[in-house]
């Protein structure tokens, strides 16, 4: 045991006041000791002693310390850097850089090792790329999936009601659609969703968007699809099914919650990666993110409206043909369906139409 | 070559810092009421010499070293879902504190973790609260608001409490002590300005009527900010000695209003070059309007902060630090060379973005580093002989004032 006690020199503080004061150390299995050393200052220099001096030459110390290691408060020790060691009493060590008694007192835990250690740290930085990775693929969307449940469904109709009085008020102009065509419309979605949706609360009215009659459909979390008059009246009966079956895929799965929960793990994520290096880097890159899980979350509801076609015996192109009066419409607006897809909420037009063939030609063609 | 330039500033500055009292000093509006202690004291008086010993901070921290840090910090963060961030900030107000010497001894700090997690876990409910109360009801969000007026000021003073209270320098930790109606006095400037532009908009009021307050609030914003400046270096203290600070009224104006010249010419300069870089961009890529209507903004801004935020922070140290003092003599010379801050904002920015961030951690501590090494200590005995007590008795107790309180939180992130 007494080979393995290490000692060097150090600088001590008391706590009491700020003068240093240099110690001779030695490190024991359990304990550390130490004395002031040189044992009493010089009065080598020929000047009048100063305050200082005579302060320290009243034999303030009363010589060996000693603490059990257990009782040490040890600062994680760093290369080329001093180590403090909290002593019981207030006062503080600090054992001098590159000296191995401080990586023996405070380079223990996991964090100094890979802090002292270019290969273990590049392990973390690995391990560190591959838990961002992967929350961006899977992470977040299990997060959602396992936190959606707990807020309570009372909330999506609050916060729908909610958005529902306000845009009422705001933009929307009752629609000019016959009550006859209206009333048809909704008969027959009530009766697909009861067999689609089950348990689903859909309801479906009709409204201007504006002073224009809006080629648009849209879906609030309290279960309204709000469907503008421009888009009733240029879509065929089933065509209009499809759609709603998308608006109510949105519905079904929560989507616009499911976004405030991805959007608060997302701003989590890249503020704890990014965040020490600027809150706006990582607010951008956490809603690019968000808006690419918005493009999935329509993906999911264009399965939802291709499902309602299989289930229903629809014709397999329905939504080839709804999605393509929608790009005609875009073109006419003016809108570029080419625009940068990463700043999109809705994936482009043309993939929508691809996908959507595609799900037509793989559908039982018997049936 | 910009160390001797400093040296031969230094001289001439100290007398003229401390020189009787600055014209402008005595007409600040509404100054605060003064506690007796930060009266000037003898020392102070030695006004007309210029101090015989200068101690400069030095950082020794590198960015290899803060790298792995950072890794480690980040890894455990993200993996305990974030709980460890309070032990990652303690780890790196430490790694900062342990890397900045005062003539060869490090600074240290002893915050607790767990009150770092505290303070954390309060500011996002206050947050959250305060982000949504005004969509539950119009009542929840005066009740917040009114619990914001109520805890903000003095949660902003338990911060800088926590700060300072577990910040050491040779055994000895700096503090900070304000009564609560100093405190409230000095924050009611900024919760004023933050009702009229938060409430004012929610509310609804008239534009012409918030117009008006907007441009009195800028007007007084300068003012506000000196004022804050000096609740934080007035009652701070390094073991018995207190700090104090003059504040410079018109100087901080200036500062404004050399900003707002700076962030023209910047604006001007980023709106120049994003020109030229979206008009490269149009010619190579054909990219849609759209997109360049988003981005150009942002760009602009970019390039106006990068050359603005160093002539600032540059500007507004010197001023804080040149107008502070500690009891017993001692005073402060700050230059932060703003064009070197430029030059590695510039560079090593550029750096930190190709890497797609992973530079950063060597771009803060090249930063740090000239922030840290911009300040010099002035003092008419060495430091080495100016004995200082810890100021409440005797060993952990001094840590009492900072933790025994329930406001004394880290809140900031």
């Amino acid at each position: 045991m007494r080979s393995r006690s290490q000692t060097g020199t150090g600088r001590w503080f008391d706590g009491a006041e700020n003068r240093p004061q240099e110690v001779r150390v030695r490190l024991s299995r359990n304990h550390l000791e130490f004395m002031p050393w040189p044992p009493r200052p010089q009065a080598a220099t020929a000047s009048p002693p100063s305050e200082a001096e005579l302060a320290a030459s009243q034999p303030s110390l009363p010589g060996l310390r000693r603490y059990a290691r257990s009782k040490l408060q040890v600062g994680e020790w760093w290369r080329d850097s001093a180590t403090p060691v909290g002593l019981p009493d207030g006062g503080t060590l600090w054992i001098p850089a590159g000296h191995a008694m401080g990586r023996q007192l405070g380079g223990q835990s996991l964090g100094a090792q890979m802090i002292g250690s270019w290969v273990l740290s590049l392990c973390g930085l690995i391990l560190l790329i591959l838990l961002v990775a992967w929350f961006d693929r899977q992470g977040a969307g299990l997060l959602a999936r396992a936190a959606l449940p707990l807020v309570p469904t009372k909330l999506d109709q609050a916060v729908g009601n909610e958005v529902e009085e306000q845009i009422e008020h705001e933009w929307l102009k009752p629609s000019q659609l016959p009550e006859r065509r209206q009333k048809e419309i909704v008969d027959r979605f009530d009766d697909i969703a009861s067999r689609v949706f089950p348990g689903v609360p859909l309801d479906v009215r009709f409204a201007r968007q504006g002073d224009r009659a809006g080629f648009n459909a849209m879906a609030l979390p309290n279960g309204t699809i709000i469907v503008f008059d421009g888009l009733a009246e240029a879509l065929t009966d089933d065509e209009l099914m499809a759609v709603l079956g998308h608006e109510a895929g949105h519905v079904k799965h929560r989507h616009a919650m499911r976004q405030v929960v991805q959007g608060i793990g997302l701003l989590s994520v890249a503020g704890v990666v990014l965040g020490d290096f600027s809150t706006v880097a990582a607010g951008s890159m956490a809603s690019l993110q968000a808006l690419r899980y918005s493009r999935n979350a329509e993906r999911e509801s264009d399965a939802e409206a291709q499902r309602l076609i299989l289930r229903e015996h629809l014709p397999n192109e329905t939504l080839v043909g709804a999605w393509s009066k929608l790009r005609e419409e875009m073109r006419r607006e003016g809108r570029s369906d080419r625009g940068a897809e990463w700043l999109s909420t809705h994936p482009p037009i043309a993939e929508r139409i691809e996908s959507a063939r595609q799900a037509a030609q793989n559908a039982d063609p018997v049936r | 070559m910009i160390d001797n330039k400093i040296e031969l500033e230094l001289v001439p500055m100290a007398p003229a810092g401390a020189a009787p009292k600055p014209p402008a000093a005595p007409a600040a509006p509404g100054a605060l009421p003064v506690p007796p202690a930060a009266a000037p004291a003898g020392p102070m008086a030695t006004g007309l010499l210029a101090k015989l010993h200068e101690q400069r901070l030095e950082f020794t921290g590198t960015g290899a070293e803060y790298f792995r840090v950072w890794i480690v910090n980040t890894l455990l963060t993200l993996a305990t879902l974030g709980v460890y961030s309070a032990w990652a900030k303690r780890r790196k107000a430490r790694w900062f504190a342990r890397h900045t010497l005062l003539a060869g001894d490090s600074f240290d700090f002893h915050g607790d973790p767990r009150r770092i997690l505290a303070g954390r876990v309060l500011a996002l409910a206050l947050l959250v609260c305060y982000g949504h109360a005004f969509e539950w009801s119009k009542g929840a969000g005066i009740a917040m608001l009114i619990v914001l007026y109520a805890c903000g000021p003095m949660l902003f003073a338990g911060a800088q409490r926590f700060k300072l209270g577990n910040t050491s320098w040779r055994g000895v930790r700096f503090g900070f002590q304000a009564s609560a109606p100093t405190t409230y006095l000095s924050c009611l400037p900024l919760l004023v300005a933050w009702t009229f532009v938060s409430v004012g908009a929610g509310l609804g009021l008239h534009p012409v009527l918030l117009g008006v307050a907007g441009l009195a609030l800028s007007l007084l914003f300068p003012l506000a900010h000196g004022w804050l400046k000096r609740f934080q270096h007035r009652h701070a203290r390094y073991g018995t000695l207190q700090f104090d600070f003059e504040l410079p009224v018109r100087a901080f104006y200036g500062l404004y209003l050399r900003l707002i010249g700076v962030g023209l010419l910047a604006g001007l300069a980023a709106g120049v070059i994003t020109a030229i870089g979206a008009g490269a961009l149009k010619a190579a890529a054909s990219g849609p309007a759209s997109q360049l209507a988003i981005f150009a903004p942002l760009a602009t801004m970019g390039v106006a902060w990068v050359i603005g935020w160093p002539v600032y922070i540059a500007r507004l140290q010197k001023l804080i630090w040149d107008n502070t003092r500690l009891s017993g003599g001692i005073e402060f010379a700050y230059e932060l060379p703003a064009l070197r801050l430029f030059k590695t904002l510039m560079g090593h920015g550029l750096l930190t973005v190709l890497t797609l961030g992973l530079y950063w951690p060597f771009l803060a501590v090249r930063i740090a580093r000239l922030r840290v090494e911009g300040m010099t200590v002035l003092s008419d005995e060495p430091l080495d002989t100016l004995v200082v007590k810890s100021g409440r008795g005797h060993g952990r107790g001094a840590a009492g004032d900072g933790v025994a309180d329930a406001f004394g939180l880290d809140i900031g992130w």
